[in-house]
């Protein structure tokens, strides 16, 4: 990474590929308005394009900050990582399904994540703990993946709905918002939500290990009544009741409602994580020595 | 070189005539050998579908290739006809307007159904047929091969195929599709075992549909049904059952009455809890009651519905057509042009040589007359180069007219006064 070949690299910025989404977003609407046949491939190719900025970005921000004691530990760099994991789905799903007009639900979100990092950049990080390392990194990353997950599953509800609702209303088809079946927009929503939901339980459950392992080496109590805590705590509540629900009641595993639920289950998430925000919920150098401690 | 074509389609005959007139795969082959026969130097192409009959015919030399009249005789015998009684029918034309109907017609713009896809494969199952009896030639090869090149260029460049004017193909490609991912995991039931009904079943089978349920008040035509696709025939009487298990429901029936009623499914929506149903109901008078997509999960199309998408596509397809015509019009004057020189090609050659040899006659007898000067060299290659350039000098302003000179439909053209002013033979 230090050779000359790639000082081209450390010129990447944050505007490089949140700017190649942004324009892939452009063409992705401009579908709506007229036909050219290759858009899709303009539009894959910036979004692969972005994708690349956005890792080697990350990648060596993760090396300066490691180097300096800190790395992938803000919520800023955990805003972008699930910014890219959004991404990469939606590339997957674009090239796999290239005709249907899906960027037009997931680019928005992205560019919101990227927002997102840039309003919480001065946040400060995560604080440290010997003792919690790996329970903290299995916190994070659980998170961060059932986070990317819910993201996904809130994007195949809302294109459900919209497209149940077109198909209801026996609106005639557009050439250029051609939506993936009902049949697939339902997998893939069932599938997300509850891969979101395994890996969200993982992580609270993880947290509070960790939480009770740094409440004995403190000699501190768990906080309990922390609002982030009960908060989470109520949405692992709320996922694994329409998990079983889901499970049990047929009805639910049809159609619409199983989109109404994975859109009241992101709403759930979101307040949580926007609680998180608002409590600075955990600080820097807890992940940052638990990182170091995975990776050496 | 001449091309020429006889036929009939469904523009301005019936489809009584075109029965009368129709070949079979069988009978194509049979007619082309006979065709080898009564006209042992023609090219030729049977075109033979339900829209359309007719038979192209070329030759290198114009006296080989068999006149329209010829054609419609050959037509008339073959299937016992009077001639009188088909020659009035029988549209005939030759060589641009030929090739121009050809290209159209491979493109899918003289269709019944503009840009259905169905014609070019039948025109390249003609032309196949053909070479397999040996009744091509240069002529016919390079006519067909453009004519199938135009058809997809037509294709890929306009939307004139995309736009599906069909009920039954609109139904499940436009619409099934937008439901389901996948049809081969789908339970498909088909009521009724009318036309309707069986094309859109085709249409699903063509999608990889495997369970097939067709019910029908007459039970033998639902196993008739069952038998030429690759469905099951049910009893009448195991509707509710069928209803309860389908995910997408075909219905296109002759009664007069809802088939099944908004009261009737309220059961039926209750053992099938909630699960997605698509519902075409493709019968006048429909056979679904509409109350039926006010149910949760239930999405039903009545034919008016896939109509107004049929229309608009329709519509869609003639602001296409402009594009795809001139697209046919720069192909057809680009074969013509092709054509002519390789028709001129010959002639110019021989007129090159006929002047080279006179050249080197006139060289020869001056040289002779020089005597010692003559063998000198120098003097040899000079004089050979200067009566070249006196003869190409000449030669190349009418070269060049007839090489301009592509189209062959303005009059006999250059080619035959030049055969003329030079006298040159075949």
């Amino acid at each position: 990474m230090n050779g000359p070949d790639a000082s081209w690299m450390t010129k990447i910025s944050l505007s490089c590929f949140a700017f190649s989404y942004a324009i892939a977003m452009i063409l992705e609407i401009s579908r709506l308005f007229f036909r050219a046949p290759v858009r899709i491939l303009i539009i894959i190719g910036l979004t692969i394009a972005g994708i690349f900025a956005h890792t080697v970005y990350l990648w060596l921000k993760f090396q300066k900050d490691f180097s300096g004691g800190t790395p992938m530990s803000s919520w800023y760099d955990w805003c972008l990582m699930v910014s890219l994991a959004v991404a990469i789905t939606y590339a997957i799903i674009a090239i796999k399904k290239n005709e249907n007009s899906v960027g037009i639900f997931f680019l928005p979100l992205i560019l919101l994540l990227i927002l997102v990092a840039l309003f919480v950049k001065n946040q400060e990080a995560f604080t440290q703990s010997e003792a919690t390392n790996v329970w903290a990194v299995t916190h994070g990353i659980s998170l961060l993946l059932g986070t990317s997950a819910m993201i996904v599953a809130f994007i195949a509800g809302v294109m459900y709905l919209v497209h149940a609702f077109r198909l209801k209303k026996k609106l005639p088809p557009r050439s250029g918002f051609r939506l993936p079946s009902l049949e697939w927009l339902q997998q893939c929503n069932r599938q997300s939500l509850f891969y979101a939901t395994g890996l969200i339980a993982a992580g609270l459950v993880s947290g509070v290990i960790m939480n009770v392992l740094k409440s004995t080496e403190n000699q501190t109590g768990i906080p309990w009544s922390d609002s982030v805590i009960i908060s989470s705590g109520v949405l692992l509540v709320w996922l694994v009741t329409v998990t079983v629900f889901e499970a049990v009641y047929k009805p639910a595993r049809q159609g619409r409602k199983i989109a109404y639920l994975t859109l009241a289950s992101f709403v759930f998430l979101a307040l949580v994580l926007s609680f998180v925000f608002m409590a600075e919920h955990a600080s820097q150098a807890d992940s940052v020595s638990a990182l170091r401690e995975v990776l050496t | 070189m001449k091309l020429q074509m006889i036929g009939c389609s469904h523009h301005h005959t019936d489809v009584a005539f075109r029965e009368k007139l129709a070949f079979q795969p069988n009978q194509v082959v049979e007619a082309l050998a006979k065709m080898r026969t009564v006209f042992p130097q023609t090219e030729a192409v049977l075109l033979s579908t339900c829209n359309r009959v007719e038979i192209y015919a070329a030759a290198e030399n114009e006296e080989d290739c068999p006149s329209a009249q010829q054609l419609i005789n050959f037509v008339a015998n073959y299937h016992g006809l009077d001639v009188a009684e088909i020659a009035t029918d029988l549209r005939s034309l030759d060589g641009e307007d030929a090739v121009h109907h050809l290209f159209t017609t491979a493109a899918s713009l003289d269709s019944m159904v503009i840009g259905e896809a169905q014609i070019l494969s039948q025109v390249k199952q003609a032309y196949d047929m053909a070479n397999e009896g040996e009744n091509t030639g240069p002529l016919t090869h390079s006519s067909f091969q453009a004519a199938m090149r135009v058809a997809k260029r037509v294709q890929t460049e306009t939307e004139i195929h995309r736009k599906r004017v069909s009920i039954p193909s609109v139904a499940v490609a436009d619409y099934a599709s937008q439901f389901f991912e996948r049809f081969d995991d789908k339970v498909i039931l088909v009521i009724g075992a009318g036309e309707m009904g069986e094309e859109t079943l085709q249409y699903l089978i063509d999608k990889n549909a495997k369970d097939v349920r067709i019910i029908n008040r007459n039970h033998q035509r639902a196993i008739d049904l069952a038998q030429r696709t690759t469905g099951k025939a049910v009893e009448w009487d195991e509707l509710n059952d069928l209803l309860v298990e389908a995910d997408l429901i075909v219905s296109a029936t002759g009664a007069t009455e809802p088939i099944v009623t908004a009261e009737a499914f309220q059961t039926i929506s209750e053992r099938r809890f909630q699960k997605p149903l698509f519902i075409l109901d493709l019968a006048v008078p429909r056979d679904i009651d509409p109350k039926l997509s006010d149910f949760v999960g239930v999405y039903l199309y009545s034919i008016d519905d896939l109509q107004q998408v049929c229309d608009r596509n329709r519509k869609a397809r003639e602001r296409e057509w402009p594009k795809a015509e001139q697209i046919i019009e720069e192909e057809v004057s680009r074969f013509m042009t092709d054509l002519y020189r390789r028709v001129t090609g010959p002639w110019i050659g021989r007129l090159k040589q006929q002047a080279n040899d006179i050249k080197a006659a006139e060289l020869e007898r001056l040289l002779n007359k020089l005597g010692d000067l003559g063998d000198d060299p120098k003097i040899r290659k000079e004089l050979d180069v200067t009566l070249g350039r006196v003869v190409n000098k000449l030669l190349h302003p009418p070269l060049e007219s007839l090489r301009e000179d592509v189209n062959p439909e303005e009059g006999p053209g250059l080619l035959d006064a030049l055969k003329k002013l030079f006298q040159l033979k075949d």
